[in-house]
This record gives structure tokens, C-alpha cells and sequence, in this order.
């Protein structure tokens, strides 16, 4: 089953390959059309009240050294999997404007999902750090050939910076391995809670410094994905670059990857170290958010606003995983939710008048709302969205993440993270204000050249807006689905290595 | 009354205008008469459900008469931490509901005449809708975590009503600045909201108080979060130091002032402090007090020197306010939320009175050129003249003499300095008023074409005037007030919160001062702004240089601005250079490095003899060019970048 | 009111910083040269204030005083000299911009 979800994008790739140019765009919606339905049943069959993975498939591979084809899931990485096979399936609707090498460009796109779904459901961790690198060269090619002027700067500037980050993370994996004698992620969670439950600070490595390195190297190669302050820069010039769906993708999934890389892996395999580090990590967290804000409030180039808005909301994943309560992690990872659609939609909304436009400075804008008023109605939904406003998702996700961070041990830092609400409203408001409202300059008066949203605009921004709104309503659903891992796994051994570190109660 | 029927009730109230909002945004153009009555019908179902809640709970005053409904599941975030919502109906819940939707019923009645003509006139109604379906969100919360989305969604609502001519620049800047200022106000109540629901694992205030009670949180994180609450409700409700977006909020259409800006979202600050009064140590209370009366004076000094008909009222609110805080805080609890109530009358009333004056003199609202329009508009005159004599307190029969009296003697019980500003405060409540109907409604026209122009309202507008004219009247009748605001305990000070039997037990001269307060101000502006008009010229000489900073509203937005904007957006620029050349050009000099040093390899396989020492000179001129790019010559860099290494190396040596 | 609270060292100390802090923001934010030099101002003073706060706190001796003494001439110094430099500069250049003037760009 989930083979079949993962591998399913490269029969479309083949068909993709196979038929004429100008059905390349077709296979690729049909086929993230039915990954998105596989999704879906596949999460009717997952019961993630159960602990423990399900849907297992697992092979031997490379024998000679252990590695095995393991795949697996439970509701913590179902609910990212159907974030990217629902993030994907618009943005190949939105794909369609491509003009330039069709064909290349939806390969590339079906592999890019291929990777990312395999990420989520690696449960080897050769199989993961497989997958996390196909993940990179589709991309490479998707910004350095179909994207903007300076696109392969931008390009080489991501595939270094993530490369960096990957090598961090494969010595980390190595060295992990070496110690453990196995690739699989669960046997090595299991240990590391095995050994917290003893009593054993040193944990999987078998000393305490070994450890700190390792996490510390996860950390940065997590990190550079996520991206944390300071290792952020290449995300506005990525974003900058990349033709519209593909900022979507970036933002709305890749984005994730380095939070469920945290959750998933730095977190469990290294209690100790995660909560040594969670003042660095807080402190890193908080000046995402408030830098963050403050350089997105100096952008003229739209995107690049988004962009940075967007560092300074995965600020909050961060900051609500160093807390290391289960507020805060559940926080965490709804923001992760959440991102993932609202920003989607906002980079949607740039690329509709960038379409039309062939610009994005902010300060050239104007009255547009008085234009377009049903593209006014979707990027006024989404500014608030991301600005936190109750009845969606995105106040959710900061909500429980402050009150999480709040209840951690660094309450500080929490105090001063809340800056960022007021200057995410003031960037947002200020933006909305340009762009949207006063008098229209008269060039954007003309309708033939300023049409409202195409039916084919309405069928990516109404369905993000969608789930935006129930996942604000209703934050149930999604929190149910991720929470288990959370709250059985995590955060009991993370209390247990707060205790050991403290010298009180084991 | 059975629960159900109070959960039935309670969700009618609720969704009736939520469906009209979708109606009304969705389909408004397509709708007849393009959907205004539809959206008057929906809050007239709300109106009559708060009502029948109101009327039927009869037994406000005792524990019978709350309805704690729910709570359920909402967020299931963390094992031993309940994040529930859930509906609270107790007195002070329903004679909210009943002012909000009354208010709101009315308002919308008065808009279908106000706004006909306005091209985005559906779009009005719809977020008058949402307005009050916010509000009623609010009203209604059992917790803290459910009241502040309310909290939040009225403010998008204020935002977009105050930015509804939103192709011009001033409503624009005010509908942010009125976002941005409450949000910072926020900060204060989510700081309440993690202390307190972090250190009670809910948000319910019942759950609060009765944790509070058993000592659960430490007195200064209990301060933090009573000053947090009170910021909050500083910024909502425009008291002194966040009340800069008031006055500003006045560029939106003259209902929603009347709505929003004047009878009920401001209002939710003294709701907010009301409902959370019992956890609030007595230090909060003295703070709420004094900022109380401090605004109660000075939006009362800054009226007296506005010339925009809506600005005076929209002083005369945050001094009303004012008062309002100031009987929170001295514990006359009772008192200060009786007169939220009458105010929201008094005060809607007024500012819709202004709209039919504005109406009336074509969107001409500088009161200079108004004057002798008693003739004309005779409707709107007389309840405008109801509207001030019930802000002003003329004794016995406004409903404003009550509560206001019960304040300043509440006032007077716990803190005799107060009770003296809330009396000056009196005064100039009562002469600005009279200020304001003289050069409005009295005495020669002052421009013939305005005057000539001048025309009472349609049915559908005067009709609003007259309900609230009479409710302003009557609203202090009888002892109804007595039963439904009951005042809580508080839970952590004995006492400070007066019971009524304390209200009611206060010092013989308080009311004879009161009286005479009120009617001094309103014979003074009589005189001064009627009989002497043409003297209060002279009159004015020797104030110049009050006068100078009344009308500049003592600065404030100008001290802001270049406090707090101004650095702000410098701050933002310095970020944004850091971030490029600091941050990214180290990450560009590294790369630049790379290459050079890869050139440098290069040469060294091609020219094994000779390649060491190039590949050593390539070395050096890779990292000299790395170097080279901090040299950028710009002194700030440097002091930016030894301030930085500076912290790290402290925040290294704190971490090590 | 139990808010206020009799003044201690510690209150001095958090004027000292907050003085300090002002000052370095003025000296980081502010382009105009003479703004930074009050800045640098801001900051010397800031030091003063600990010194004498210092002093006071360790009664019979009075290095502290003399230090903030000092701080002061060297101060007035330093201005002297910092004024005749952006003088000189706005001689040649015709701005006292220090963005702009950039000689030292390596």
C-alpha cells in the first residue's frame, strides 16, 4: 500500500516521459489526483490510536550491511503525507501555466513527490537519507531551469546549503549507526527510551558528549530545512526564484521535512542532548521569529515578504518543540499543519498577480482589491490566516505553541516570541494596505489585462482555503491524528531526561 | 428555565446573523433591497432570543440563575490540560447579550437609511453581521481561551468597518493603526492566557477562580496576569496610553461608531476586567483605578477642544470609559457595569444623532460651520438633547445619574483622591456636551449653505433615535439592574469588590456633589457656548497654550510615532541589512572561498612543482577574499557585528 | 501601594543598563555621526552611574567617585576630538552620513 502511494508518482513520470508534451499536464494533475485519493484511504485504514507503526512493509536491501527497503507509518507522519499529497495536488492544478519544457517540468515534479512522500514514510534510516537526497535534485533542477532571472544563483545557493545540511546529518546517521548496529528508526527509538528508562544519560552513543555532537549535527542538517535562524538564507532566494507551484511545495511540504526530521529522529534518538540544547534551541527560535518579522517587514519584493514571514513562522515549530512539553510539540506540529496550507495559498496569491502584473514590488501596487475583488477576498483570507486570527488554523498552532513554550522551562524566551504577533500584523496589515486598497494607478484599471481569479485559480486557492478554515475550527482532527507519537513517545522520554539531568525524580 | 432551552436559545442567537453573514457576503447584491432587511430580520431573532433569555432567567441574582452550558472538547492538545469551549449565562452575560443585540438591531435598522447609495452598501450589513456575531462569541465564553477569539474577531471586524471606505487614505491608516494598537494590547492577554492556563490546566473561570482561591498561582505571576488582562482591556477599551486608535476610528461610517466604536466592542475591556474582577489582587485594582480616572480626565480635557462632531464623542467615550475602569477598580463593581450599560445606550444614541446631523449637512461633520439646527431637525435634536443630559447626569430621571452616582461614591469609599478626578471629570463631561449641542443645535447658523440644506431623517433613521432616547431615560428605572449585575467575590482579596449593600452605604454628600456637578457643566456650557458665544473668543486668550495642547491631543500620536514607528521601521532596515550583508554575505564570502580555494586545488593537480605555492597564494587570496567582504568600511557593520560577537560570547559562557 | 519598593543597588544598576541599551541602539540605528556620539555619550554616562552606584554601595572608599571623575574628562575629551573629526570629514566630504563614508572598505 504504501509502496504503491510512493512509487505511484514515477509511473506518471514514466507516462509523463512516454506521451506527447501536451498531455504532460494532464498525467500530472490525474496522477497527484490519485495520490491524493490513495492518501485518503490510506488513512481510512490507519487507526492511530494504536501505538506503533502500521501498513509495514520492510525487505532486506543491502544485506551485507543491514539495510533494509522498511517503510511504515502512523498518524504523526500520515497527517504530513496528507498535507503533501494535498499541497502537491493543487499545485499541479496550478502548474498549468508552465509553458517551458512541459515535459521536463512535470517529471521533475513527480519525482520531487516521490521523495518527499518517501521521506515520510522511511522507517530505515538509509532508506530516509535516500530519499531525503532524491528530494533535492528535482528541486535543484525546478528552480536553476524554470525559474526567474537569477535562478541559478538561487539553485546552486539551495542545493550547497541543503548539501551542507545533509552531510551534518549523514555523519550524525553514521555515527548512530556504527553505535547501534542498525539502520531502523524504531529499533533506535526504542533503545534510546530503553536507556533513558535505565537511568542512562549517555544514551544511544554511550557518552554524553558524543551525543550533544550528533544532535547538534542533526540539528544544523534539520535546521538548514526548516530554516532556522541563522541558516535561513537561502529559502527568500529559493522562494524569489521559483516559479510559482514550486514556492508552493517549498513552503507548504519541504519546510516540513526538517520538523518531522526534529520529531521523528534529532528528538527521540537524543532526549539528553535535545534538552541540553533547548535553551539554544529557544533562543534560536525567538530570533527567527522576531528577526524574521522584522526583515519581512523591510521587504519591497513581495514573495521575498512571504518568504521571510515564513521563516518567522517556523520560528514557532522550533520554539514549541524546545519547550519539550506536549503543548508544545502538538503546537509545533500543527503550526506545521498549518504553514503548509496558509502559506501555499499565500504564494498562490503572489504568483496571480505576478502572472498578470510581471512584478512584485509591493510599492507599485494599489487599490487592486477594487479590481479583482474575489482575489481581494482570498488574500485578505490569507493574510489573516497567517497573521493568527481566530477560525483558522493558524491560531491554533500559535496559540498551543505559546502556551506550550510558556509551561517549558524557558518562559522567557516565550514572553518575547509573543513581540512577533504584533509585527506579523503590523507587515501584514502594511502589505494589505498597498497592495489591496487606496486608489488604483491607473494601469491596473485595465480588466482584459487585470481579470479576477480564472476557474483554474479558483480550484487551488478555494480548496487551501478550505482546509485553512476547518483546521481552524475544528482543530480535532488534525491533532488527534499526529498526536499519539507526541504524547506517548516523546514527550514521556523527554520528561524522563529532564529528570535525569536535574538529579530528581527518574 | 430549563438549560436546554438556554442552549437552544443561546445557539439561535448565535448562528441567526452567522447565516446572515454568509448570505449576506455571498449573495448580498442578488438579494432584494440587496439583503439589508434580511441582515435587520437576523439580528431582530437575536434580539428577541436575548430578551426572552433575559427576561426568563429571573432569578439572575442567585446561583439558579447561571447556566453553565457545555463544556466540550475542542482542542485536544495535552492529557491533564482541557481546552474546552462552552457557553456561560449568568446576569451580567444576559444584559450584555440584550445591550449587544439591541444596540446592533438598531444600528442596522438606522444603516438601511444611512448608507442607501453606497456602492458597497451588502457588504456593510454582512460584516455588521459578523460583528455581532463576534461579539455575541465573546459575550458568551465560559473561558478565557473561547473570549478571546471573540476578543480577536471583533477587532478583524472593527478593521474592516473602520477601513470600509477603504480607497481613501485615512480610513486605511486608522483601521490598522485600531488593529495594531489593540493588538498590542493582545500581548497582555495571552500572557494571561499562559500563566493562567498553564498554571491551571484550563481556561474556564470558574476552574480560575476556584484555583486562584486555593493559592495554585504565585502572587507575582497573579499580578502579572491581572496587568496582562487590564493591557488587553487598555487597548480595547482606549484608555490612556493605547488610546491613540479611538479618536482615528471615527474615519469609518458613523453606525459602526455608534455600534462598535461606542456602545459595544470598546465596551469588552470592562467586560473582560469584570468577569475576571474576583482573581485581581488588590494592587491590579488600584492600577485599574487610578489609570480610570486619569483617562476619565484627560479625554474629558481633549474634548473640549475638538471641533469634529464624532471626535468629541469619541473623547467623551474613552473618558467614559474611564469611569467605567475607575468603578472597577475601586470595587464598585455593580456600579461600573450598569453604567457600560446606560452609556451603550446614551452614547449610540448620541453618535447616531451625529449621523443624522452628518446625514443632514451632506457628510459635513466640522461642528463650526454647524449651529441653529434645532429648527430643522427637531427629531434628532430633542433625543440628541436626551443623550446629553443622560451623559451628563441630570439627577432623578437619566438613567445616567444612576450609575455614574454609584461610581463616584463607590469611589469615594475607597479612595477619596479619585473620587475628586471622577468628579472634575464630571463637570467637564456635562460642559463639553453642552458645547457640543450649543454649536451644533443652538444658536445662529454659521454656514447659510449647510443650513439651508439641512433636512430631518427618514423614518427608518429617527425611529433608532427615539427607542435609544427612551432607553436612555429609562434604563436606570427600577432595581432590574440590582438582580442581573450582582457583583461576584473576588477570590483573593476580601473585599475588594463592594457588595450593593456597601454600593448603597456611602457618604451623605457624594449625590448632592454629583448633582451639582452635572448641572454646573450644563449651565456653564449653556451660558458660555450659547448666550456668550461670541465671546468665548476672548474668553480663550489667556489658555492659548492649553488650548494649543488639547487640540494636539497632548501629543501622543506624534510621540509614538517617533517612539515607537518610527524605530520600528528603522529597526526593520537594520535587519534587513544584516541579514544581507552580515548573514548572507558571510554565506556568499564562504562560497566565494570555496570556489577560489577549488581553483586553487585545481591548479595544484595541473602543476604538481609549482602548485603548492600558487595553491598557498590562491589560499590567501580566497580567504583574504572572504575577509575582504567584512571590510565593508561601514562603521555600523563593525559595531554590529562586535555587539553580536559580544552577546554571543556572553550567552556562550551563560549556556557553558 | 506595595509596588514601589525602596530603591536599591539593583535599581541603579537596571537605570545604568537601560541607559546603556539606549545608547547602543543610537550608536547601531542612528546614521548621523553626531547621533552616535551621543550615543557613545549615553554609554560613558551609563557607566558613570554604575561607578557611583558602586561606590555608594561600599562605603570608605572612594575609587568609585574618582573613576566616574575620570570618565567625565576623558569624556569631554573624546568629544573634543570626535567633533573635530566629523568636522574635518564634513569638510572633505560634505556629509556626516557614516554609511556613506567608507574609506575604509578593505
Amino acid at each position: 500500500m504504501l509502496s504503491l502511494l510512493v512509487f505511484l508518482p514515477l509511473a506518471g513520470l514514466l507516462a509523463c516521459w512516454a506521451a506527447p508534451a501536451k498531455l504532460a499536464r494532464v498525467i500530472n494533475v490525474v496522477t497527484c489526483g490519485a495520490v491524493l485519493a490513495l492518501s485518503v484511504s490510506v488513512w481510512m485504514q490507519v487507526d492511530y490510536g494504536a501505538a506503533g507503526y502500521q501498513l509495514e512493509e520492510s525487505h532486506a536491501w543491502i544485506e551485507a550491511v543491514g539495510i533494509n527497503y522498511h517503510v511504515g507509518i502512523d498518524g504523526l507522519a500520515l497527517s504530513l503525507i496528507l498535507l503533501t499529497t494535498f499541497v502537491s495536488f493543487v499545485s499541479a492544478i496550478a502548474s498549468w501555466k508552465i509553458e517551458k519544457q512541459v515535459k521536463g517540468y512535470h517529471m521533475m515534479f513527480l519525482l520531487l513527490l516521490t521523495g518527499m512522500l518517501g521521506v515520510f514514510v522511511a522507517l530505515d534510516l538509509f532508506l530516509f537519507y535516500v530519499f531525503w537526497e532524491i528530494m533535492l535534485l528535482p528541486m535543484y533542477f525546478l528552480i536553476g531551469i524554470w525559474g526567474g532571472p537569477r535562478r541559478q544563483y538561487a539553485a546552486i545557493k539551495f542545493f550547497l546549503y541543503t548539501l551542507f545540511g545533509s552531510v551534518l546529518l549523514l555523519a550524525a546517521v553514521i555515527l548512530v549507526v556504527l553505535q547501534t548496529d542498525t539502520w531502523s528508526i524504531p529499533q533506535i527509538t526504542a533503545m534510546a527510551r530503553e536507556a533513558m528508562t535505565n537511568g542512562d544519560t549517555a544514551g544511544i552513543l554511550g557518552s554524553v558528549g558524543l551525543s550533544l555532537a550528533a544532535f547538534i549535527g542533526m540539528f544544523i542538517g534539520f535546521a538548514v530545512k526548516i530554516p532556522s535562524f541563522p541558516f535561513h538564507t537561502w529559502l527568500p532566494d529559493a522562494h524569489v526564484e521559483a516559479p510559482t507551484p514550486i514556492s508552493m511545495i517549498l513552503a507548504g511540504v519541504l519546510l516540513k521535512m526538517g520538523g518531522y526530521g526534529l520529531i521523528r529522529i534529532a528528538y527521540p534518538f537524543f532526549p539528553t542532548a535535545a534538552v541540553d540544547m533547548g535553551l539554544m534551541v529557544s533562543i534560536l527560535s525567538v530570533i527567527a521569529i522576531v528577526y524574521g518579522a522584522f526583515v519581512a517587514m523591510a521587504q519591497t519584493d513581495f514573495k521575498r515578504m512571504i518568504a521571510y514571514s515564513s521563516v518567522s513562522h517556523m520560528g514557532f515549530v522550533t520554539l514549541g518543540l524546545a519547550s519539550g512539553t506536549e503543548i508544545g510539540i502538538n503546537g509545533a506540529m500543527y503550526m506545521m499543519l498549518a504553514h503548509g496550507t496558509i502559506s501555499a495559498m499565500l504564494f498562490m496569491i503572489v504568483g496571480v498577480i505576478y502572472d498578470r502584473a510581471h512584478h512584485r514590488e509591493i510599492g507599485r501596487f494599489g487599490g487592486l482589491a477594487w479590481v479583482m475583488p474575489k482575489y481581494f477576498i482570498f488574500a485578505s483570507f490569507a493574510f489573516f490566516a497567517s497573521l493568527g486570527l481566530p477560525g483558522f488554523s493558524g491560531f491554533i498552532a500559535e496559540l498551543t505553541t505559546f502556551v506550550g513554550a510558556f509551561n517549558g522551562p524557558h518562559q522567557t524566551w516565550a514572553i518575547i516570541a509573543l513581540l512577533g504577533v504584533v509585527i506579523t500584523a503590523a507587515y501584514y496589515l502594511r502589505t494589505l494596505q498597498k497592495v489591496y486598497l487606496l486608489e488604483t494607478p491607473d494601469v491596473y484599471k485595465d480588466a482584459s489585462q487585470y481579470p479576477d481569479l480564472t476557474r483554474r485559480e479558483w480550484a487551488v486557492l478555494l480548496p487551501l482555503a478550505a482546509v485553512t478554515l476547518y483546521m481552524g475550527i475544528i482543530p480535532a482532527t488534525a491533532m488527534d491524528m499526529y498526536s499519539g507519537f507526541i504524547v506517548n513517545h516523546l514527550v514521556p522520554v523527554l520528561n524522563v531526561s529532564v529528570g535525569l539531568l536535574t538529579g530528581g525524580l527518574v | 428555565m430549563r438549560s436546554d432551552s438556554v442552549l437552544l436559545l443561546c445557539l439561535i442567537l448565535l448562528t441567526a446573523p452567522l447565516v446572515g453573514f454568509v448570505l449576506q457576503y455571498a449573495f448580498g447584491r442578488r438579494l432584494p433591497g440587496q439583503g439589508a432587511w434580511l441582515t435587520v430580520g437576523t439580528i431582530g431573532v437575536s434580539l428577541a432570543c436575548s430578551i426572552v433569555l433575559a427576561v426568563g432567567g429571573i432569578q439572575w441574582g442567585t446561583m439558579k440563575g447561571v447556566f453553565h452550558l457545555g463544556p466540550w472538547d475542542w482542542l485536544p492538545a495535552g492529557a491533564d490540560f482541557d481546552w474546552q469551549v462552552g457557553i456561560l449565562v449568568d446576569g451580567l452575560t444576559a444584559v450584555m447579550l440584550v445591550v449587544v443585540t439591541g444596540v446592533s438591531f438598531l444600528v442596522h435598522l438606522f444603516s438601511v437609511g444611512y448608507m442607501k447609495g453606497d456602492p458597497k452598501y451588502p457588504l456593510f450589513f454582512a460584516w455588521l453581521q459578523m460583528f455581532s456575531v463576534s461579539m455575541l462569541i465573546l459575550v458568551l465564553a465560559d473561558n478565557l481561551l473561547h473570549l478571546f477569539m471573540g476578543w480577536e474577531l471583533v477587532g478583524l471586524c472593527s478593521y474592516k468597518l473602520i477601513g470600509f471606505w477603504s480607497e481613501k487614505p485615512d480610513p486605511c491608516n486608522a483601521a490598522r493603526k485600531a488593529f495594531i494598537t489593540t493588538r498590542i494590547g493582545d500581548l497582555g492577554m495571552l500572557l494571561a492566557i499562559c500563566i493562567l492556563g498553564g498554571a491551571v490546566g484550563s481556561f474556564d473561570f470558574d476552574k480560575i477562580f476556584t484555583a486562584v482561591a486555593a493559592g495554585a498561582i504565585g502572587d507575582t505571576w497573579l499580578l502579572l496576569a491581572g496587568l496582562g488582562l487590564f493591557f488587553a482591556a487598555m487597548g480595547k477599551s482606549a484608555q490612556l496610553g493605547l488610546h491613540v486608535w479611538l479618536p482615528d476610528a471615527m474615519e469609518g461610517p458613523t453606525p459602526v461608531s455608534a455600534l462598535i466604536h461606542a456602545a459595544t466592542m470598546v465596551a469588552a475591556g470592562v467586560y473582560l476586567v469584570g468577569r475576571m474582577a474576583p482573581m485581581m489582587l488588590p494592587d491590579v485594582m488600584t492600577v485599574i483605578a487610578i489609570v480610570g480616572a486619569a483617562t476619565a480626565l484627560v479625554a474629558g480635557l481633549i474634548a473640549l477642544a475638538q471641533n469634529d462632531i464624532k471626535r468629541v464623542l469619541a473623547y467623551s467615550t474613552i473618558s467614559q470609559l474611564g469611569y467605567m475602569f475607575l468603578g472597577l477598580g475601586v470595587g464598585a463593581w455593580h456600579a461600573a457595569l450598569f453604567h457600560l450599560t446606560t452609556h451603550a445606550f446614551f452614547k449610540a444614541l448620541m453618535f447616531l444623532g451625529s449621523g443624522s446631523v452628518i446625514h443632514a449637512c451632506h457628510h459635513e461633520q466640522d461642528m463650526r460651520k454647524m449651529g441653529g439646527l434645532w429648527n430643522k431637525l427637531p427629531i434628532t435634536g430633542t433625543t440628541f438633547l436626551i443623550g446629553v443630559i443622560a451623559i451628563a447626569g441630570v439627577p432623578w430621571i437619566t438613567s445616567g445619574f444612576f450609575s455614574k452616582d454609584g461610581i463616584l461614591s463607590g469611589a469615594y469609599a475607597t479612595n477619596p483622591a479619585l473620587f475628586w478626578v471622577g468628579l472634575a471629570g464630571a463637570v467637564l463631561t456635562a460642559f463639553y456636551m453642552m458645547r457640543l449641542f450649543a454649536m451644533t443645535f443652538l444658536g445662529k447658523p454659521k454656514d447659510a449653505h449647510v443650513h439651508d440644506h439641512a433636512h430631518e431623517s427618514p423614518a427608518v433613521m429617527w425611529i433608532p433615535l427615539a427607542v435609544l432616547g427612551t432607553l436612555a431615560i429609562c434604563a436606570g428605572w427600577g432595581t432590574w439592574h440590582e438582580a442581573m449585575l450582582a457583583p461576584p467575590e473576588s477570590v483573593v482579596a476580601e473585599g475588594s469588590i463592594q457588595t450593593l449593600h456597601d454600593e448603597h452605604h456611602h457618604a451623605g454628600f457624594v449625590m448632592p456633589l454629583a448633582i451639582a456637578a452635572a448641572l454646573i457643566g450644563l449651565l456653564l456650557g449653556l451660558l458660555v457656548f450659547w448666550k456668550f458665544a461670541a465671546r468665548v473668543a476672548d474668553w480663550k486668550k489667556p489658555f492659548r497654550a492649553l488650548e494649543t495642547a488639547l487640540a494636539n491631543k497632548f501629543w501622543f500620536d506624534e510621540l509614538y510615532d517617533k517612539v515607537l514607528v518610527k524605530p520600528a521601521y528603522r529597526l526593520a532596515e537594520l535587519f534587513r541589512f544584516v541579514d544581507s550583508r552580515g548573514v548572507d554575505g558571510l554565506v556568499n564570502a564562504v562560497g566565494r572561498g570555496g570556489v577560489k580555494t577549488g581553483d586553487a586545488s585545481g591548479a595544484h593537480d595541473r602543476h604538481v612543482v609549482d602548485g603548492l605555492v600558487r595553491m598557498t597564494g590562491a589560499l590567501c587570496q580566497g580567504f583574504g577574499g572572504m575577509f575582504s567582504m567584512m571590510q565593508s568600511g561601514r562603521v555600523r557593520f563593525y559595531l554590529s557585528l562586535s555587539v553580536g560577537a559580544l552577546a554571543l560570547a556572553l550567552l556562550l559562557e551563560r549556556i557553558f | 501601594m506595595t509596588l514601589l519598593l525602596a530603591i536599591g543597588l539593583n535599581e541603579y544598576l537596571v537605570v545604568g543598563a537601560a541607559l546603556f541599551c539606549a545608547g547602543l541602539v543610537a550608536v547601531l540605528s542612528r546614521r548621523n555621526a553626531v547621533a552616535i556620539l551621543i550615543g557613545i555619550e549615553l554609554m560613558l554616562n551609563a557607566a558613570n552611574v554604575n561607578l557611583v552606584a558602586f561606590d555608594h554601595w561600599r562605603p570608605g572608599q572612594i575609587q568609585g567617585q574618582l573613576f566616574a571623575l575620570f570618565v567625565l574628562v576623558i569624556a569631554a575629551a573624546e568629544a573634543a576630538v570626535a567633533l573635530a573629526l566629523i568636522l574635518n570629514v564634513f569638510d572633505t566630504s560634505d556629509r556626516i552620513d557614516v554609511d556613506e563614508i567608507d574609506t575604509l572598505k578593505g
